[in-house]
Parts: structure tokens; sequence; C-alpha cells
């Protein structure tokens, strides 16, 4: 049972009606612009869809905007009494009966075992430098399908433990069947381990949090038993090529505005992101276990993205879910190149879509549906800006063909077209504006409240022109985006399902031959629209040049910018630059000297077959159970095709199934050695 | 005239047979400086009567089956040695006895597998290290329900 929340209504009641009142009359004055502008003949039914389309996107913007001005107001006046780490401990009657131990839980599935384990090694020795570590055990939860990864994920595992004395404290095991992927993964540790632990720190593979930071999280838990989860927001860090430090460095300056400004209207009714943050294990454990939605995917069937349904059921529980913006020490990592990014989108662009008919769970409130169609819109906004770009252009076009009217009837003196110039030109300001206002706030807070930070940023100059390049950078790029989250979504509606693939966290350079296939048809789009709009409504071919040079250059763009020389070049210019950069905090420092002391070259699954200590290791994890006769003799046919024919002519799934039972393990283990394949 | 090849052929096969039993007896060997075995004569004594206990199983000309029975004799050996150490029964605790060996290879124990054989007595300070060294991958269990929740919408089609 939750403990009744100490947070009064009035200050929740008082934030959220200053922020909606906000967003909605922007929004308003916005459309009343426009439509004062489209009314001058009576509405025609492209300019009802107009202005459709357009309420939604400025409401969408308004909501961003406004976020981003709050969050800039109370960082400028020194932050918000009223957040998680400000409230004073809640003194609750009621004793938790659960032990006072926190798991470390990291879900991973077919990553690098060289940074996933470098990292779980900064984080352990981080925490350990604490003091404080002895309340933490951590948890490799491996979903893991490819033999050899799983193999050299073990072997790393048991390093780590020898190398930080850690048996009994860091564990791993590996899933036979990775049932409803990462939400499923933590809910069979819970299902398996729930009693064990009061909170868990859920973390992704390539998520990095300081020791200070976990046992900062604990902390905040202990003093608020009303409290089932906080979120901290983690920070782009480790970054090589252009496109990701460009946005590791828009993220590290404006997403304090984002967060503060989240977290003022939200306040105990935040959202939960997935991993960096921590959960009351009990109350999770109740309300959160996920059911398969009916129907196929995408929208029926396991729900993708849980951290938004698991913060709703979370909150509808009674339960408090805060983010907490002044939290820091929580990193993460981003796709290095476009492309990846673009990857990464279609998965969770399905996970959000799916959400849709969240929206209509009976039972929720206003804000646990506000935070979903907050997620949708993410997603949705890209296709609604070009519905919205096209039909423009297709009004633009039916102008210029329609000759002005003058005289009307009898009347002998002409009536002269009234110009609309002024309110659409102030609807485009006050929409880019909004935009880019965010970044002056960003900007404006760091030159007025931290002179530091500002050094660590590269200083005034360096800084302002970091903003400059990656304004321009992203007025490139969001039209590619805009173009790939549009069939994306479309796609998904056409109920195209996507896997799960893991993903492309190295730094690495486009071909052309790649950048080619993924921007061709962008290219091409880009070209057509710019020859369409010229030759039939050149007036509107110049407005529209932004947009078309971001898809006609695509190529080049996603080439270079994917650079990690051209990346660490700008560093050494100190362009894009972050405090995280300037000066690595602890747990970062941590990270790259693991990273260094080993090369990351590990045995291929086969070479683990026939060393005997990985082997034997595999053996010792492996559950102990006899497989049925039938498939003894499948297993057995598959060894020898390994042995005879060679690795290459198995499946990864039926090298899975080899390396699976340890009976057959240790035949091809011995069998390898007997065939004098030892090197 | 017949006597003769007779009498080559059994030399020559008497030949192949040592020349495959060396052959054998050195991936033994191998493999048991794979194991952390480090005495040279231990290792040479290991790897004869390994290889002898296989050749009493296996046709004649087989070495590849004569080499893959001699490994899973020394697996076997080693196996018992840390059953013994552990005082369990290696055929009841394969994982754990699995645990041990991987302990005894990757871990830092600071002792050769030959610390099993040259001292006959079990030493118990190494059995303490190499339980304090063997794999723990999963914590005892403390299960809990977690039921999924009934979700019902409007429009769509309820859970």
């Amino acid at each position: 049972m939750a403990v009744h929340s100490p947070m009064p209504r009035r200050p929740r009641l008082f934030r959220r009606t200053v922020f909606l009142t906000l967003v909605t009359l922007t929004a308003f004055a916005a459309m009343f612009m426009i439509t004062s502008a489209f009314q001058q003949n009576g509405l025609t039914p492209q300019e009802l869809v107009l202005l459709l389309l357009y309420t939604l996107l400025i409401l969408w913007i308004s909501t961003s905007f406004w976020t981003a001005t709050i969050g800039f107001l109370v960082l400028l006046f020194g932050g918000d009494s009223q957040s998680i780490g400000r409230l004073p401990p809640l003194v609750s009657g009621e004793q938790d009966a659960s032990p006072l131990r926190t798991a470390i839980v990291m879900p991973i599935y077919n990553e690098d075992p060289h940074r996933v384990f470098s990292g779980l090694a900064a984080i352990w020795q981080s925490l350990l430098e604490t003091g404080r570590s002895e309340g933490f055990e951590l948890f490799i939860l491996s979903d893991t399908r490819d033999p050899e990864t799983w193999l050299q994920e073990e072997t790393r595992w048991y390093r780590l433990c020898e190398e930080f004395d850690g048996h009994g404290r860091i564990f791993y095991r590996n899933r036979e069947k990775n049932v409803a992927r990462k939400s499923g993964n933590i809910e069979e540790f819970c299902h398996r381990w729930g009693n064990r632990y009061r909170y868990m720190i859920v973390l992704d593979a390539d998520s990095l949090m300081s020791g200070e930071t976990l046992v900062r999280m604990v902390d905040l838990m202990e003093a608020h038993p009303n409290v089932a989860l906080i979120q901290s927001p983690p920070l782009p860090v480790n970054q090589k090529s252009l496109f990701a430090r460009i946005l590791q460095f828009a993220s590290s300056l404006y997403s304090d505005i984002f967060t503060a400004g989240s977290s003022y209207w939200q306040l105990a009714d935040s959202n939960y992101w997935g991993h960096n943050a921590i959960i009351r294990v009990q109350p999770f454990v109740k309300h959160c276990g996920l059911p398969k939605l009916p129907g196929r995917e995408p929208f029926g069937g396991e729900i993708l993205s849980h951290d938004f349904v698991e913060a709703a059921l979370l909150r509808e529980a009674g339960w408090e879910v805060w983010l907490a913006y002044d939290l820091a020490g929580s990193y993460e990592e981003l796709p290095p190149t476009l492309i990846d990014y673009a990857k990464r989108d279609r998965r969770w662009c399905q996970g959000n879509l799916q959400h849709i008919r969240m929206v209509f769970a009976r039972g929720l409130s206003g804000i646990s549906r506000l935070h979903l169609v907050m997620g949708i819109m993410s997603y949705l906004s890209s296709p609604l800006w070009l519905l919205f770009l096209l039909i423009t252009g297709f009004e633009a076009y039916i102008r210029s063909q329609t000759l002005p009217v003058y005289f009307f009837g009898d009347n002998i003196f002409p009536v002269w077209p009234e110009s609309y110039a002024v309110e659409m030109t102030t609807v485009l300001l006050v929409t880019l504006a909004m935009l880019f206002l965010p970044k002056l706030w960003s900007l404006l807070l760091l030159f007025t409240r931290n002179r530091r930070k500002l050094k660590a940023f590269g200083g005034v100059f360096r800084v302002t022109l970091s903003v400059l390049f990656e304004s321009v950078f992203s007025i490139f790029t969001a039209p590619v985006l805009m173009l790939y989250q549009s069939k994306f979504v479309i796609s998904i509606l056409a109920r195209k399902s996507v896997g799960w693939p893991p993903q492309q966290r190295d730094a690495h350079g486009l071909s052309f031959k790649e950048a080619f296939l993924a921007h061709g048809g962008q290219t091409l789009v880009g070209f057509a629209a710019g020859a369409v709009s010229y030759y039939y409504v050149p007036s509107f071919f110049w407005w529209f040049t932004p947009v078309l040079a971001g898809l006609v250059f695509a190529i080049p763009t996603s080439m270079i910018s994917s650079s990690a020389g051209l990346g660490l070049f700008a560093r050494r210019l100190g362009l894009f630059l972050t405090p995280e950069e300037s000066r690595a905090p602890r747990v970062i420092e941590l990270l790259h000297r693991n990273i260094e002391r080993d090369t990351g070259v590990e045995d291929s699954g086969y070479g683990k077959v026939v060393d005997p200590a990985a082997c034997a290791l595999h053996a010792a994890l492996l559950p102990q159970r006899l497989p049925k006769k039938r498939l003894r003799h499948q297993l057995h046919a598959l060894m020898y095709q390994l042995v005879e024919e060679g690795p290459e002519t198995l499946s990864s799934a039926e090298k899975r199934s080899l390396v699976s039972d340890s009976d057959t393990l240790m035949r091809l283990h011995t069998l390898a050695w007997s065939r004098g394949e030892t090197h | 005239m017949s006597a003769e090849p007779a009498a080559v052929s059994r030399v020559m096969a008497s030949e192949s047979t040592g020349h495959v039993a060396s052959e054998v007896g050195d991936t033994v060997k191998s493999y048991l400086r794979r194991l952390r075995f480090r005495d040279a004569a231990l290792i040479e004594r290991l790897a004869a009567e390994c290889v002898e206990r296989a050749r009493r199983r296996v046709a004649r000309h087989d070495s590849a089956e004569l080499s893959r029975r001699a490994i899973e004799e020394a697996q076997r050996r080693l196996d018992q040695a840390l059953a013994r150490v552990l005082g369990v029964n290696a055929s009841r605790e394969p994982s754990l006895i699995a645990g041990a060996r991987a302990a005894l290879l990757l871990g830092d124990l600071g002792v050769s597998a030959d610390e099993l054989y040259l001292n006959s007595a079990v030493n118990p300070e190494f059995a303490s290290r190499l339980q304090r060294h063997c794999p723990q991958a999963q914590p005892p269990e403390a299960p809990v329900a977690m039921p999924p929740q009934k979700l019902r919408f409007f429009l769509f089609k309820s859970v």
C-alpha cells in the first residue's frame, strides 16, 4: 500500500494550471493569427486541414517551449524547493519489512561485452570508493542469444568478480528464452529475486552511474517511503563522431532546463525513461506485471516501451514517481551516426505508437494519458509536419493560379485583396522562436549562473559558436529525421513490425554506399520537391529551401558527421565541448581506464569451447538437466557437423543449442582437443 | 616369404601404435598444462596413465577416439581430485565441480593444479580458497509473484 503523499494538492494544481494555461494561450494566439489570415475569403477545405494540423503542432511545440522556459526560470532563481532532492524526509509509521538491499540490474542483449563489463567495473569501483557499497549487489541480466557473446560475457563476469572480490555480490544469469524482451527480463528477475531486494536500480547496457549517485538515490528512497521510482536525467558522454558529439553537446547544454521544467509541473507524477532510475521493488512487482496485449504487433503483443506504462501503473496505484532533475552522475551513450540514430528511432517509434492503445486504457489519470500522448507526439509530429508542408505547398500553388477579382457586382470601386503577410510572418517567427529560444535560455543561464561550467563548455566564444553550428546542423538533419520518422509511422500503422535488434554503439565512419542506400531516396525527394516547387510555385520554393537543403545534402551530411576524426578535431578546437569532456568525472575516468587496460580481443565462440577454463565456467553456469532423447540425437548430429564442416555451417541458434547442454559442450570440448584444434 | 611381411607388418603396426600413443600423449600433456599443471614429472605420469586407461577402451588405430578418451580421463581425474578437496561426490555435483575447475583455471588462487596431486592430504586452506573462488552466478532465489495487470480499454479489446 502506498504511503499517503506528503505533496499537497495546491502547488500541484497551481503549477499545472499555470503550465497548461500558458501552453493553451500560446496555441490559441497562434491559431487566432493563422485563422485571421485564412478567413479573408472563407475557409477552404485545405485551409481547414492546415489549421487542424497547425493546432496540433503548435500545441506540441508550445508544450516543449513552456517546459523549457519554466525550467529556465526555475534554475535562474536557484532551483525548485519542491523537488524530490529538497523535500524534507517523510516520517512514516510503517516500517518496510524488505531487506535494505539494492540490486543494480543491467539487462543486456548481444552487446559488446568489452564495453559492458568495462562500464560495470567502473560503476562498481566507483561504488566501492563511496565506502557504502555493502547494501548493493550487481546483477547482469543477459538476454544474449549469440553464443560467442554469451561465453565472453561469462568469462568477463567471472573476471569482474575476481577483480573486486565480488563472488556472492556480483551475479550473472542468461535467460533461456528472451520472452517479452527487456521488460520480460526485468520481470523474470523480480519474479525470482524480488523478495531479496528493497530497491533495484535499472541500467541500460551503455549506462554509467557514479557511486555517489547510486547511494544518493537509495537515500532519497529511504527518506520518501511514498516514492516508488526516481528517474535520474542521464547525460550523454563518451562520444567521438561529429554527429554524436553535436548531440551530446546539445543534450548537455539544453537538457537541464527541460528536466527542471518537467519536474516543476509534473512533480510526483513524473515519468520513467527505462534506465538510470531507482525502483522500489515491492510496488513494482505488485502493479507492473505487464500483460500481452490482444492482437498482433505492432499494436498488440508484448508492450515494447514498457517504461511509460510501468510509471503510469505505479502512479495509478497511488505511488509517486519523480524526476530528480538535479541529480548528477548519471550518464548514457548515443548512437554514433545519423543512420544508427534513425534505427534506434524506428524501435522507439513502434513502442511509442503502441501507446495509442494505452491512451484509451480505462482508469488512467489525465497526466498519465498526457505522458503517453507526449511520447506518441515525439514521432507523430514528423508526419504531421510533412503533411503540413505538402498542403502548404498545394495551397500556395492554388493561390498562385487564382486571379484576383477587384470588382464585385455593380460596385465601381475596386476591392483590393487584403494582405495577411504580417500575420503569416508573425506566425512563422513565433513558431521559430519557440523552437530556438530554449537554446538561448540555456546559453543565458550558463552565462549568468555558472561561470565554472561556462569554462568547461569552452568559454563564451566557443560555446556560442557551438550553439550556432549545432542549430545549423539541426536544421540540416531535421528534414531527414522528419522523412525517416514519417516512413516509420506509416510502416508501423500499416502493421509492419520491427524486431528488437541490438544497437550499434561504436563510432564507425559511414561509407558512400551505406549513406547512399540510407539517404538516396531522401535526396531524390529533395531534388524532386525542389524542382516541382521552383517550377510551379517559385515564391514557395525560397521559403522551402531550408527543408530542401537538408534533404539534398543528406548523404554528405550523414557521411561527414559520422566521422570520428572530425568529431575529435572539433573537440581539439574546443567546439561542442561538454563539462564531462573538459574534466571527466571519476566514473568516466574509470571507464576509460578499464577500456584501455583491456584490448577487448577475445577468443571466438569455438575458441572458448576449446579453452578448458571458459568451458568449465560455462558448464558450471548451465542448468543441470538431461535433454530428451530426440534432442540428444539432434545435438549429436549438430556437434559432428560443427567438427567436420566447421562452425560457419551452423546457425547462431544451432550453436546456442550446442553450448546450452553441458554434456554436449564437454564432448565438443574433448573432440576439439582430440582433433588438435586447440589454437 | 609369407612370414616376413607378417612380421614386418606386426613391427610396423607396433611402431605405428607407439607413434599414435606418443602423439596422443603429447596432446594430453598439452591439455594438462592448460589445466594448470606445472610439474613436468607429474604431467608425464598423468598423461601416461590417461593414455593407458583410454587405450583399453578404444580400437587400436583410432587415434582421435583414443585422444578424446584420454582427455576425458584427464578431466575425470582432475574432477575427482577437486571433489576430494571439496568433500563432495563428483558425479553428484557436476556443476560444483565444473565451477571448481573454472575457479582453478580462471581464478586468482595462487596455486597450480599440482597441489591437488602432490599433497595426498586435503589442505583445508586450499579447499576454502577454492570454495571462495567458485563461481556463484546467482544468489538463492527469493521469489515473488508478479501477476500481469488487467488492462481495460475504451475502443480496444481489453486484456
